[in-house]
């Protein structure tokens, strides 16, 4: 008996405390704090903006730079007379640990709980939070692009346009092993789908232009026993190695494949154009040429009055105090991506609102990376949601002991560009479009 | 051929390495009673330290002494010292708990003091590690292989040596048989113990300095592999024959580096059986070796003076802490339930739901390890069984959330089924090796299939579609948080009436003894296949709510080291009542959000919370031989204790007694 009627309170409780939360619950979802409708983080004196950066994990040294870009550039802003007399504040910046789960509870916190106005920017390895920003936010969201999860949604601005268009890049790999002579060249990716992606670009593009592919291992992992590796790349007699890896890796097999080759073989590398990998690793940097979406940083030295927009990067990164990573790609990705995001804003007016800014961005023809002539090729947002904008244009540097030194240049002249359609004659690239800096 | 023995001198020194930590377990374990999980990530501490020394400009040479012969002896000295020597000899749980949580420790307390992985550093010796010693077409000898090679075969020389020596080997090996019987001869058991645990920890400092792992930096991940291929070794050894096991690891490393060299462009073989490899050899030591399935009977013929394990917590839980539970337990949730809907900011409902959802996951110890005493490793891996299942059946089949969450949970329990059935022909420490042996293979081999998550790229997970009107799809729903405390008191409901059932106390007999158990006409294999098979669902329906509170779930999700991270939080804070999971699952999700919210420039940022919570939470499991009952029920009992001498001036126990004498 006393057994029932403690089941019967146990139940009746449990019911209530059910049926009131659920009550509560459906109430209190109606009560939260009002944001200004389309224009959450921002106020008369300042727009609040966040971010989500590697900055920890496995890959952190790839993406973490990239916050000192956005940050000079809006020290820049806001000390040149900010935005409609607004400061722009990278207040919330968030680290998803190279984690893709954290990259989406980053994206959901910084939507839902900080009220940021944008997302300046993305910079990680897994950009898995690019379905929920683009599928049920329209916060404006700018980033560096490491895989195809950009394209579609006309709120995610990736730098150098959101269409990873692995087959424009393909006259690069052959125009490369043309211009070195090499003859038999050797493929190798990690078994993650953007290293993965790019390396089938290359053997298809290689091989479209007649090129010998001797070896390819585009699953390679990550811890791998790179010596093996090596080996294998010597006996099937390549002379040209597209590297398609983090740079980790990319040092780790470098060291072993000196000691099988007696002259170091040509070496393209998609990432790894930082100084100080290069001093660190330089003996076994020897003939690595990289392929860069930008002016190099080594022709603001060698022709200190053509690129006044690489200059004042320079100049801002080192007054407002990130002098360490200047020379970092990924930190001049986030000088890029905060430049389209304050060009965006300062078009969308007084009063503006993420879906002004989203279409005042989206009405821009060309986007050179920066103020002052800018640091790229023109991306023309009316298109670049879904294709690439033609001609492909890339510039190229070699390692020289621990130096970078610009490659393929026609003196001040760094760009190398291809149509994206049809067979590219690697003997002539065509000229760079009207604008870009230093063509 | 060239190429075959160039790939056999690739992965010699892999095997070297593997060979190195194999003799220390097994070294470890035959001496002290120890089966050592955290060895790989003392090589890990090893070589940061050895690297951030020679950062600091010490010579590459004495650098490596320093660690080898300084601070990797005093470290195990320390271990022996703080730890182990304070845990009765015949407690192989305290001890294995203990194991698992340095494991867990070892690796986030280097990582927050080194925050920025450093170099891989050159080998100890050879101005230019990589640079051929000697060539012959495609055979390459490097500097670093000979010091690898010939630092392995002179520090096993070295211990052969001194296991032979009558003034330390015949005492180590005497400790190997019976302690009691050596200190029965006169001899000091705890300074052959200490003596053995500074020769182990100088074993994996060697691995450490001496592995050239992947890679440019040093990564704790990479010493994921070291860890599997030595227990592969140590297991083929039968934790008992030295030479075996350096046979062992050396063979691992051979197979491992042929199979790299002769599948290129072979996907599934790349990415999925080179990594698996060792775990898939250990799987098949644990369930057919022999000496593996007899492991925890006991050697030691002085074993019976040991005093018995201590009684547990639940059992001695006095009935007034009881009762102040059940009165208390109702008003206690209405008011937390409540106060998150009115008080709380979103991002900590987040994190209280989170909260719940691995409170559920936890119950799964709970009924696993708290009840039928098996330490399992692979309970995470079940949740992300269930949330996969979960994820594939809501986006892919259309079915409703909630009907694919309790399909997920039936999936899991399939998978507890298989773990379940080489369990039958284990018992303690081989559970743990086989459960770590299959999260490891759900980690490599699993969850990066894309067809199963979607590999990096991941899954959206839906939540519930709101129903009369409640919110359960935005991030920060309070109506998702409450479906998922309701369905983690459902699962508390469950398990707590396993816990005071008779399942329940068939399961506490097992755990006794098995044997007695199934004398008494339990159906031991029966109850093992059930209690493994309920555990795996709970985890997977648990993993369920854990992916639809992130909406979101990929490989990366349900990575194998989480298992130990939990297992270690839960037993720490309490493995043996409802109580001590919710709580565990609780403070988790609490401390990890708390210290999110500091600033960066105080540790506040994601992996460091991350790191710093694990690390708070799992120094409780240090105090396991102590207080078994883990922290929770020790505190309970204290504070009831208290107010009991407070209010009534008598102790809780003696009120047990008045009341007995009250209704007499």
């Amino acid at each position: 008996m006393r057994h029932s009627v403690r089941l019967v309170a146990t139940c009746v409780i449990g019911v209530t405390l059910v049926a009131g939360t659920a009550v509560l619950a459906a109430g209190a979802s109606t009560h939260r704090i009002a944001t200004p409708k389309g224009a959450p983080g921002i106020s008369a004196t300042e727009v609040k903006v966040g971010a989500i950066v590697s900055e920890s994990g496995p890959l952190a040294a790839d993406f973490a730079p990239y916050l000192d870009g956005v940050r000079a550039y809006f020290d820049y802003v806001n000390h040149t007379g900010k935005v409609f007399g607004r400061s722009l504040d990278l207040a919330y910046p968030l680290d998803d640990a190279s984690n893709p789960n954290t990259n989406v509870s980053d994206a959901q916190t910084l939507v839902n709980t900080d009220h940021a106005f944008a997302i300046v920017g993305v910079s990680t390895p897994f950009f898995s939070a690019a379905s929920y920003l683009g599928k049920k936010t329209i916060t404006p969201t700018f980033g560096y692009s490491t895989a195809n999860v950009w394209a579609g949604p006309k709120n995610l601005f990736a730098d150098y346009g959101s269409v990873l268009n692995y087959s424009s890049s393909i006259p690069f790999f052959a125009y490369t092993a043309k211009q070195t002579k090499s003859t038999k060249v050797a493929v190798i990716a990690l078994s993650y789908p953007s290293s993965k992606l790019e390396c089938q670009g290359a053997v298809a593009g290689l091989k479209k232009y007649k090129f010998t592919v001797s070896y390819s291992n585009i699953n390679e992992a990550i811890n791998a026993n790179w010596q093996i590796e090596a080996q294998k790349i010597y006996s099937s007699h390549a002379n040209m190695i597209v590297n398609c890896m983090d740079d980790n890796s990319d040092v780790a097999l470098s060291k072993y494949l000196q000691g099988y080759y007696t002259k170091p073989p040509v070496q393209l590398w998609l990432d790894g154009y930082d100084r100080s990998l290069l001093k660190s690793n330089s003996a076994v940097m020897k003939n690595v040429y990289l392929l860069l979406q930008h002016v190099p940083f080594e022709a603001a030295t060698v022709y200190p009055k053509a690129y006044p927009g690489l200059n004042l990067y320079f100049a801002q990164m080192v007054k407002y105090g990130y002098s360490g990573t200047e020379f970092d790609d990924v930190a001049l990705a986030g000088w890029e991506s905060a430049n389209l995001f304050t060009d965006g804003l300062r078009a969308a007016g007084k009063s503006p609102t993420q879906a002004k800014v989203n279409a005042a961005i989206n009405r821009i023809r060309k986007d050179f990376g920066g103020p002052a002539g800018g640091v790229t090729a023109p991306v023309n947002w009316t298109q670049a949601h879904t294709r690439n904008t033609s001609p492909a244009c890339e510039t190229f540097v070699k390692t020289s002991g621990s130096n970078f030194v610009m490659a393929f240049n026609k003196g001040s002249k760094p760009w190398i560009c291809f149509p994206l359609s049809g067979t590219a004659n690697l003997s002539k690239p065509v000229a760079p479009p009207p604008g870009t800096p230093g063509a | 051929m060239g190429e075959f023995f160039g790939f056999v001198l690739a992965s010699v020194p892999y095997g070297c390495a593997f060979s190195l930590v194999a003799v220390g377990l097994v070294l470890t374990y035959r001496a002290t009673g120890v089966f050592n999980f955290a060895f790989a990530a003392e090589a890990y501490a090893a070589t940061v330290i050895y690297a951030e020394l020679i950062d600091h400009g010490v010579q590459r040479g004495w650098a490596a002494i320093v660690v080898v012969c300084v601070i990797a002896p005093f470290f195990g000295a320390l271990l022996d010292f703080g730890l182990f020597s304070r845990v009765p000899p015949g407690n192989k749980t305290a001890k294995t708990i203990i194991a698992l949580a340095l494991m867990v420790l070892l690796p986030q307390i280097v990582e927050t003091a080194v925050p920025n992985n450093p170099p891989i550093p050159p080998a100890p010796f050879f101005s230019d590690s990589f640079k051929p010693v000697w060539r012959f077409g495609l055979e390459i000898v490097t500097g670093a292989q000979i010091c690898e090679v010939l630092g392995t075969f002179l520090v096993l020389v070295g211990l052969v040596f001194l296991l032979r020596t009558r003034r330390f080997g015949l005492p180590i090996r005497a400790a190997v048989e019976s302690p009691k019987l050596l200190e029965l001869s006169g001899v000091d058991a705890r300074w052959v113990l200490r003596f053995s645990w500074m020769i182990s920890m100088s074993l994996a400092a060697v691995a450490g300095v001496l592995y050239q792992v992947g890679g440019a930096t040093v990564e704790p991940q990479n010493y994921d592999l070291l860890l599997v291929a030595s227990i592969a070794a140590a297991a083929l050894a039968g934790l008992r024959n030295l030479p075996i096991a350096v046979l062992g690891g050396i063979l691992l490393g051979l197979a491992e580096g042929l199979v790299q060299g002769y599948a290129t462009n072979i996907p599934i073989v790349q990415t999925a059986l080179v990594p698996s490899l060792p775990f898939l050899f250990l799987l098949v030591l644990l369930v057919f070796h022999p000496t593996l399935r007899h492991l925890e009977d006991t050697t030691d013929p002085m074993a019976v003076v040991e005093p018995p394990p201590p009684v547990p917590a639940l059992a001695m839980r006095p009935p007034a802490v009881d009762r102040t539970i059940r009165r208390a337990r109702w008003p206690f949730l209405v008011v937390v339930v409540f106060g998150v809907i009115l008080f709380v900011p979103s991002d900590w409902t987040m994190a209280l739901t989170m909260g719940a959802a691995l409170s559920i996951v936890f119950l799964s110890i709970t009924l696993l390890t708290g009840l039928a005493g098996q330490l399992s490793l692979a309970q995470w891996m079940f949740a992300g069984i269930g949330a996969a299942t979960t994820a594939q059946l809501a986006q892919n089949l259309r079915w409703p959330i909630l009907v694919a969450a309790l399909a997920g949970a039936l999936v899991a329990g399939l998978a507890g089924l298989v773990a379940a059935l080489p369990a039958l022909r284990l018992r303690g420490l081989p559970v743990a090796l086989l459960t770590l042996c299959l999260a490891l293979l759900g980690d490599a081999l699993l969850f990066p299939t894309s067809w199963v998550l979607n590999g990096q790229t991941g899954i959206n997970v839906p939540r519930p579609s709101s129903i009369f009107g409640i919110d359960f799809a935005s991030v920060d729903s309070e109506g998702f948080f409450v479906l998922t405390v309701v369905v983690m008191l459902a699962v508390a409901g469950i398990v707590h009436l396993l816990l005071r059932g008779t399942t329940g106390r068939a399961l506490t007999a097992v755990h006794a003894s098995p044997i007695g158990a199934a004398s008494s006409g339990v159906q031991v294999r029966r109850l093992t296949i059930l209690v493994f098979m309920l555990s795996a669902s709970i985890a997977g329906l648990g993993g369920a709510f854990f992916a639809m509170n992130a909406q979101f779930v990929s490989a990366t999700s349900f990575v194998y080291y989480f298992g130990p991270i939990y297992l270690v939080i839960v037993v720490a804070i309490g493995s043996t009542t409802v109580e001590g999971a919710i709580t565990a699952g609780m403070a988790f999700a609490l401390i990890n959000q708390a210290l999110t919210n500091l600033p960066q420039s105080v540790g506040g940022s994601q992996l460091g919370s991350a790191s710093l919570t694990v690390i708070l939470l799992s120094l409780g499991a240090f105090a396991y031989a102590r207080h078994p009952e883990g922290i929770v029920e020790y505190a309970k009992r204290r504070a009831t204790a208290a107010l009991f001498r407070e209010v009534r001036g008598i102790e809780p126990h003696e009120h047990r007694l008045v009341s007995a004498e009250d209704g007499a």
